[in-house]
């Protein structure tokens, strides 16, 4: 399966990143302290990207929906890995003392640095949202729902709408013939 | 004959951590209760190699933002008895432009 323009593009970027921030690289070619503030914002930028991806391809659930479930559940495996592969990346920018020692001589590095806990957790909730929404999950999901379902262990959706707004069955419907009648209100009939 | 329909407490507890406003939240239900139950065949997809759940769409327009949609996509399977439909899964996402082609 071919994944979308922009997963790839994302994808590259962060593999880019990547080999600009591991160790053998930096050794080769070591940081100059505006190389390492580059590298630093150019770790911090990469959050806006990831959630553009993320978007786009929850966007792509609604426009294509031919796709199979192979290939919703790969494009989820792909955008959970990522997330994963940027939060070592920033673990290792954060911690390898090549790394830290120009970030050590200058406030303004330390800034920076201070920003990349936050941008892993930017990243981390938008994963999480993958994880949680994403219409189809992973093969253990899939049997643990199969499970529930096999084994009745579904409420009527009535009682469990009832239940989320602590209120009775009978309160429920009443509430939802109180919408019906305000459908042409909202211009939905 | 109309089905029932059922939730799982993963589905449910879905829907109840998407904080939908009361009018959307209402749609939501009735899709579910109503327009699902009334006639599965007329509104569930198949996935392809996956003949087991097929997936319920649907899109609200948000009541006070015209351009604001709510898309919501729910993975639903007819259970062995004939007489309910089990949501297994759902899916919701929140889209600013128009309403989607197809």
């Amino acid at each position: 399966m071919q994944s979308s323009v922009l997963l790839r593009h994302t994808r590259d970027r962060l593999n880019s990143l990547r080999q600009l921030v591991e160790p053998p690289q930096i050794e080769v070619l070591p940081l100059t302290p505006e190389d390492y503030e580059d590298l630093v914002n150019l770790v911090l930028e990469f959050p806006d990207s990831y959630r553009r991806v993320v978007d786009a391809e929850f966007r792509r659930l609604f426009t294509e929906r031919s796709r199979s479930v192979a290939e919703l559940q790969q494009v989820r495996c792909e955008l959970a890995d990522m997330a994963d592969r940027y939060t070592a990346m920033v673990q290792s920018v954060e911690q390898d003392p090549a790394l830290r020692t120009p970030a050590g001589q200058q406030p303004l590095f330390r800034t920076s640095l201070a920003k990349l806990s936050d941008a892993v957790a930017t990243l981390q909730r938008d994963k999480a949202r993958v994880l949680a929404d994403w219409p189809v999950g992973d093969a253990a999901e899939l049997a643990q729902a199969a499970i529930e379902h096999e084994q009745g262990r579904c409420i009527p959706v009535d009682e469990a709408f009832a239940q989320m707004r602590g209120i009775s069955v009978e309160e429920l419907h009443r509430r939802l013939e109180t919408h019906k009648a305000k459908r042409k209100e909202y211009g939905w009939e | 004959m109309p089905y029932t329909t059922r939730i799982t407490l993963s589905a449910n507890r879905q829907i109840n951590s998407w904080g939908l406003a009361e009018p959307i939240w209402m749609e939501v239900l009735l899709h579910l209760y109503q327009t699902l139950a009334a006639n599965p065949q007329a509104v569930l997809l198949s996935l392809p190699n996956f003949p087991s759940s097929m997936l319920y769409y649907f899109t609200v327009q948000d009541p006070e933002h015209a351009d604001l949609l709510h898309e919501f996509m729910f993975q639903v399977t007819y259970h062995a008895d004939e007489q309910h439909l089990d949501v297994l899964r759902g899916s919701y996402w929140r889209h600013i432009g128009g309403i989607p082609d197809n």
